[in-house]
């Protein structure tokens, strides 16, 4: 969960896991098949750059 | 609760780290994550439905290419419940019945959660589920039944009812005055041969199929199993009570229809995976051309795209393999 802390080791693993689930084929792959990879890596560095939270009220706290 | 705004942050940070698109990754992760809180087999449906775009009905609804679908992300699951999360606007109500056969044919216990809204045929496979989970803020819909008709203005789709109630106003007003029938000739006769029998049989099929189901899961431990499904069938499917078939049916109106609904949040680890699984699968239909999304916890995915389809087949890496036996 995006709240939730993690402990260092426990992080390592999670990221490694996400890594690995990452590796099974999917939608870069597929993208791939239809020679639009280079067109989809632009459309999600586009997305990830200029989509903002136009606003957060959050609870989470990242202090402590 | 994770946010939108919280799963995008996420997003960015590991994209940043993988150097890749990062979609695919996080929300596999929350699948898991899902399937390691619960023990249960997850499998998501999910459909670009519910973001502005172009996309085409026939791309999202359920259809019968979903099978192939299912195929895929239930290869190489053990055990015999199965938490199915559903984002959905509905589609044909025969492929919703051959997903369900099939995955009864697989899964005892199936949970179906509905993380936003499942729509119309949608809500009919959730209605064949044991349980429906739903949030605060999620939605199911009438069933009763769509037909497509082809009229002088173009394709419409059209409630059978209203067709049927319309036909029945016709004769009304002709019997007594046989001028008026001038007024309803032109709508008449784009009715076709077989029209209101078929209307007639699309809202008899919608209502027996959950009835069946309703009667012999989510009922199925309660004496007056097959009375109370009758009285759901009924309920969901009377358009006159809803008058428009995209009305959003919330979750204490579907227990008051007489659904068996759990509360989202009453498990807040549910809630938060099931959340974090939902927005990271909007910004995957927002940031990418996939339009449906069918996965399992273990990574394996058949995604449709805008123009064309292809099942995404490979074997789940070894560790989570062996972890899975």
């Amino acid at each position: 969960m995006a709240n939730v802390k993690a402990e260092p080791e426990t992080k390592d693993n999670e990221f490694n896991e996400m890594k690995t689930l990452g590796e099974i084929a999917g939608i870069e792959d597929l993208m791939a098949v239809y020679g639009e990879y280079q067109n989809l890596m632009q459309i999600v560095t586009a997305y990830l750059k200029e989509t903002s939270p136009k606003f957060l009220f959050s609870t989470t706290d990242s202090t402590s | 609760m994770p946010t939108w705004g919280e799963i995008l942050q996420e997003l960015r940070k590991v994209g940043n780290e993988l150097k890749r698109a990062p979609f695919d990754p996080v929300r596999r992760k929350y699948l898991k994550k899902l399937h390691d809180y619960t023990g249960r087999n997850i499998i998501l449906y999910a459909a670009n439905w519910t973001q502005p775009s172009s996309v085409p009905a026939e791309f999202i609804r359920i259809s019968d290419e979903d099978i192939q679908g299912l195929m895929e992300v239930v290869s190489g699951l053990s055990g015999r419940h199965l938490d199915l999360i559903i984002h959905s606007p509905g589609g044909s109500a025969e492929a919703a019945e051959a997903m369900v056969k099939y995955l009864r044919s697989k899964f005892d216990h199936i949970r179906a959660i509905i993380p936003y809204a499942a729509m119309s045929a949608a809500t009919m496979l959730a209605c064949a589920a044991n349980v429906i989970v739903m949030g605060s803020h999620s939605f199911i819909g009438p069933i009763d039944p769509q037909v497509i008709v082809h009229t002088r203005l173009g394709i419409r789709a059209v409630p059978a009812q209203a067709i049927i109630d319309q036909f029945n106003k016709a004769k009304r007003e002709c019997r007594g005055s046989p001028k008026n029938l001038a007024v309803w000739l032109p709508i008449v006769e784009q009715y076709g041969p077989a029209l209101i029998k078929e209307c007639e049989e699309a809202i008899n099929l919608s209502k027996a199929l959950i009835l069946e189901w309703l009667t012999k899961y989510m009922f199925s431990e309660e004496e007056n199993a097959k009375k109370r499904a009758q009285l759901v069938a009924t309920r969901l499917a009377k358009r006159s009570q809803f008058k428009s078939h995209s009305r959003h049916i919330d979750r204490e109106w579907a227990k008051k229809i007489g659904l068996k609904v759990e509360n989202l949040e009453d498990d807040d680890t549910l809630q938060d995976l099931v959340l974090s699984i939902f927005h990271a699968t909007t910004h995957t239909f927002d940031a990418t051309p996939a339009v449906k999304i069918i996965e399992n916890h273990l990574g394996r995915a058949f995604i449709k795209r805008v123009q064309q389809q292809i099942v995404v087949s490979q074997g789940p890496p070894k560790g989570l393999e062996e972890e899975q036996q």
